[in-house]
């Protein structure tokens, strides 16, 4: 049994270069790294999606990636979440916005008393109009939450970005210290194997590369982890297809999604201009390219799903090379994120690492699954679209963990939740009242505050944010102004 | 409200007084809307309670603010000291010793749990032990004690205690508080439980003095003859005896004699354990063990043999199964305390258990239909709980090199739950720690336990590589030093409790005093 001395990472896109700076800026330099930039996955890290959620952030502070440099060097925007506008062309419109905790009165969950009220007043109760990032989002203001005053609304809300992921992996390259990773440009020509393990890679420069670990990062073709015999996740096939429309004024401070018959189609509010992205399947090609309407820059065409194994042998994967998720939430960067903290948590001591391997892939499936269970439920309607980009969405939404989520919230307002969730309480209560889903009952403890004088207490509180709200900039100035001070300071 | 208002339960019964029963009523009266629901105890006082627990776990203090119960007056009532952790002797072997402590050891840096540092200088050759890094071992090793400090950059904010006190007295407290807050009790012993013909459920309740007792949810508290839960709906049991043999235990209480420490002492004997649970004024002892081992009479010698003080009175012994009941909730009943499951009291999680079923059910409050939506929910939850709680008792007993019994040899040689093994295969591997999201053990107590039962890993954490070893020696040095200063700075135990209870119970709390009924 040797120690781990040399790491290998595959890839050349979002994944490979950020794992590669997660790696430089964890590990002893006795661990020798070395980034083999295979092939391109510029056109696939579509299916990252263009929003982050906020755990990003301290992310990035981990890495050395300020968020004044992301501004600074790339047309990131901020993001208070996902506009989604008749969803499932329905009535179902609304910001899944990121939210701190919604707070609790008499021990009951916020969220209890508007249901109280929606099914009082027999109508959809709105969560929409409590929530203070929502307010601000939907009035294209933003700001960010104020440092250290928890009274103050505002600091309720959380915020991500909206990117390009192809900007992003070139400032992650650019942060690589090549005094510390040697990075080699080449395709592979062979992988060698041996008992299960890859021994070595021959590229196609004629170097052959050996390491006590291979990261994967070369895409969902996974081009080293199927060499040792893993399959491909059994989701769906999707196509993407990306514009780009400059604009003089950047947008609101949120990713709009707008459903269609053959999918969906978001709007990325950039700084320089907004990206349309057009997800679709083969049967409806002719009408999203229709619809798409401008000139295409990436296209690509992906199956969505987890591999069973994400480390087998002496090989990890991260990214898409795992698992394609659907860029419908921000679960794919957040699936990345987790990949490679997973990795740094379980990173082998020696060679000998198959509990590493193990608890890996337990913790990978139980993040997919648990990933899954959010886009299922966004999927969870009855009146849903004959065409097939909608009816192929079947089986995303047949697992018993979320039949039971559905059934807590439906039956009761109850927001049920499993271990290590990367969507917390917060998004499932928003996503749900975002659904419609209306509980037949509420909870009993809620009638501890009078009807009446909860009334009272939800409009003064709506009144204060939607006043907190006005007051606030435009996302457009607010971003032009913070980028003066930044220039300025740096 | 019009008529979408969900139907009420109007009607919530009780059966058996006791920690569980009593907690019950405590906590269903304090946190249910006033005046909506009737809340009945059925109790005799021809049955005695069990009177599990007296050694309880840091969640036992929120139980209690939540009630609204002030810390001085829950001392006083209940004979009450505090708790740092627990002293295990001769467990990983005969003559080891170690502490498992409430807080946790030292500070994580950089990233890296602490534990991964302290397992990197030992091979630069620190020998001092753990337990030196956590200010909770530290102060119990000195019998110090102190509330612990808010201030997030003070050693004693890492401080976490719980309590040892008199279980059958904490349940007289919570009495009073429920009776002050209207629980009725009925005084009577069950000779029959009605049964509704059509859906099974529990209608009725008939006494042996003619009495019946109505209700549309019964919570079953009758201890290990789950009256209800067993008896009447027939739930089965699972046996968990295969993993935790020990079926019998003996306990006597003996006078408080020399210092009042702030911890629980579990002594591994030949063919079990043996429990120290000091409180005001006397010592609770129990010797758990398996009969299949040891005949009682032996098991009477090795209790007495090990006591440190005079018996107050007769040895009294208890049988029990190990395991819980496949359902915790079934048709209208719910089982709560010993007639739900039983664990041994090795990590005094008896009245965290009962403390669970009660906040679950609260938190999933149902309304007069009680539907399997809400009763599945409930009984996943707790099936999850008692697991949990399960595995981490199993590695006490499986993580041990001793081979000087049968009953030793069984417990190391054992199959264990998968959970659990892949756990400590994790920690042998690279010592590191998994926990599950709401797991109630933290990774300090899997630590402490692991390492004080001779689990050492193979390899240590490649990421400490790349921090310098003096900077390490530097910190830990400097870590120790400062939990050394403060802990004899800290008043004595036994000084702390009297100088506290004399204080006025803090403003904003009273003994409920008016009815809601």
């Amino acid at each position: 049994m040797n120690k781990l001395n040399r790491i290998v990472v595959c890839g050349n896109g979002l994944a490979a270069n950020l794992t590669a700076l997660a790696l430089q800026q964890t590990l002893s330099e006795k661990i020798i790294i070395e980034l083999i930039r295979v092939g391109n996955q510029n056109s696939t890290d579509i299916f990252y999606g263009s929003i982050t959620a906020p755990n990003i952030y301290d992310f990035h502070l981990n890495l050395n990636v300020s968020e004044p440099e992301l501004l600074l060097n790339t047309n990131t925007s901020f993001c208070y979440g996902n506009q989604y506008l008749k969803w499932g062309m329905s009535d179902r419109s609304w910001l899944q916005c990121f939210h701190l905790y919604l707070g609790a009165e008499e021990g009951v969950d916020f969220h209890q008393y508007i249901s109280r009220q929606g099914i009082s007043e027999q109508k959809q109760a709105n969560l929409e109009h409590y929530l203070i990032n929502a307010q601000a989002g939907l009035a294209g203001k933003f700001a960010h939450p104020p440092a250290g005053n928890d009274q103050h609304p505002l600091s309720r809300a959380e915020y991500g970005y909206q990117f390009n992921p192809k900007e992003w992996s070139d400032i992650y390259a650019s942060m690589l210290d090549e005094n510390r990773i040697n990075i080699i440009d080449s395709d592979i020509e062979d992988i060698q194997i041996d008992k299960g393990e890859i021994t070595s890679l021959k590229l196609t420069n004629g170097a052959l590369i050996q390491a006590s670990l291979f990261i994967d990062c070369t895409g969902p073709n996974a081009q080293l982890l199927s060499q040792l015999g893993s399959k491909p996740g059994e989701g769906r096939k999707l196509r993407a297809v990306k514009g780009f429309q400059p604009a003089v004024q950047m947008g609101p401070a949120f990713r709009r999604i707008k459903s269609f018959p053959y999918g969906w189609q978001s709007e990325t509010h950039l700084r320089n201009g907004a990206e349309r992205l057009t997800i679709y399947t083969d049967k409806n090609k002719a009408a999203a390219i229709k619809n798409h309407g401008l000139p295409v820059i990436e296209q690509c065409r992906v199956k969505t799903g987890h591999r069973e194994h994400a480390w087998l042998g002496n090989c990890v994967t991260i990214g898409h090379a795992a698992n394609v998720i659907e860029p419908l939430t921000p679960a794919p960067n957040m699936m990345l994120i987790n990949d490679i903290l997973r990795l740094l948590e379980l990173l082998p001591h020696t060679t000998s690492m198959s509990e590493e391997a193990e608890e890996y892939n337990r913790r990978f499936k139980q993040d997919a699954e648990n990933i899954d269970l959010f886009l299922g439920a966004l999927f969870s309607f009855d009146d849903k679209l004959k065409d097939s980009y909608w009816s192929d969405t079947a089986y995303i939404t047949k697992s018993d963990k979320l039949k039971r989520k559905l059934n807590q919230f439906e039956y009761r307002g109850r927001i049920a939740m499993y271990d290590l969730e990367p969507f917390n309480e917060q998004d499932w209560t928003i996503l749900h009242f975002g659904m419609a889903r209306t509980p037949q009952i509420y909870d009993v403890l809620v009638d501890q505050i009078a009807s009446s004088d909860m009334t009272v207490k939800l409009n003064k509180m709506r009144e204060v944010l939607q006043q907190v709200a006005s007051q606030m900039p435009p996302h457009a100035l607010y971003m032009e102004k913070l980028l003066q001070y930044l220039k300025k300071k740096h | 409200m019009n008529d979408t208002k969900p139907k009420l339960l109007k009607e919530i019964t009780i059966v058996g007084g006791g920690s569980a029963g009593w907690m019950t009523a405590a906590a269903l009266a304090r946190m249910l809307p006033t005046g909506d629901v009737k809340i009945t105890l059925v109790e005799s006082e021809q049955i005695g309670t069990i009177g599990v627990g007296e050694a309880t776990i840091p969640d036992m203090a929120r139980f209690n603010r939540n009630l609204g119960i002030d810390e001085r007056e829950f001392l006083k009532a209940t004979n009450g000291t505090f708790k740092l952790g627990i002293e295990f002797n001769n467990w990983g072997k005969l003559g080891d010793k170690y502490f498992h402590p409430f807080g946790g050891h030292g500070v994580d840096m950089h990233g890296v749990d602490f534990h991964q540092y302290w397992l990197h200088s030992l091979k630069a050759g620190n020998t001092n032990s753990i337990e030196e890094y956590s200010i909770c071992s530290v102060a119990a090793k000195h019998n110090k004690f102190v509330l612990p400090e808010q201030n997030p950059k003070s050693v004693l904010s890492n401080l976490a205690y719980a309590y040892h006190f008199d279980a059958t007295a904490y349940a007289a407290f919570l009495r009073k508080y429920a009776e002050n807050l209207g629980v009725k009790r009925i005084e009577g012993k069950i000779e029959t439980v009605e049964q509704d013909p059509t859906t099974g459920n529990i209608s009725a309740l008939h006494l042996e003095d003619g009495n019946i007792v109505k209700g549309e949810l019964f919570f079953d508290c009758s201890g290990f003859s789950s009256l209800l839960l067993d008896k009447t709906l027939g739930v089965k049991y699972r046996d968990w005896s295969q993993w935790l043999p020990c079926n019998t235990a003996k306990t006597v209480a003996t006078k408080q004699d020399g210092p009042m420490l702030p911890y629980t002492r579990s002594t591994a004997k030949e063919t079990g354990w043996q429990w120290r649970i000091p409180t005001q004024q006397r010592v609770g002892n129990g010797y758990i063990y398996c009969d299949k081992y040891i005949s009682d009479e032996e098991a009477n010698k090795v209790l007495l043999d090990g006591l440190d003080g005079e018996p107050l009175s007769d040895v009294r012994t208890i049988r029990f199964k190990t395991g819980c009941q496949e359902v915790f909730w079934e048709k209208n009943c719910i089982g709560i305390g010993l007639s739900a499951g039983f664990l041994e009291p090795l990590e005094s999680t008896s009245l965290f258990l009962i403390q669970q079923g009660i906040t679950r059910f609260i938190a999933l409050y149902p309304n007069g239909e009680l539907p399997d939506i809400v009763r599945n929910e409930y009984n996943r939850l707790m099936t999850r709980e008692f697991e949990q709680v399960r595995d981490f008792i199993i590695l006490h007993y499986k993580a041990t090199q001793r081979d000087d019994s049968p009953f030793w040899r069984y417990c190391r040689d054992m199959e264990i739950p998968e959970s659990l093994q892949r756990k400590m295969a994790l920690f042998q591997h690279g010592g590191r720690i998994f926990r599950d999201e709401n797991e109630l053990f933290t990774r300090a107590s899997w630590v402490a336990v692991m390492l004080g039962q001779n689990i050492y890993p193979e390899t240590n954490d490649p990421i400490l590589a790349n921090i310098p070893k003096d900077g390490i020696q530097h910190s830990l040095s400097s870590m120790k030093k400062s939990m050394e200063q403060i802990t004899t700075k800290l008043p004595d135990h036994a000084y702390f409790i009297e100088k506290y209870t004399e204080m006025k119970p803090q403003s904003g709390f009273t003994m409920p005093n008016t009815g809601k009924m």
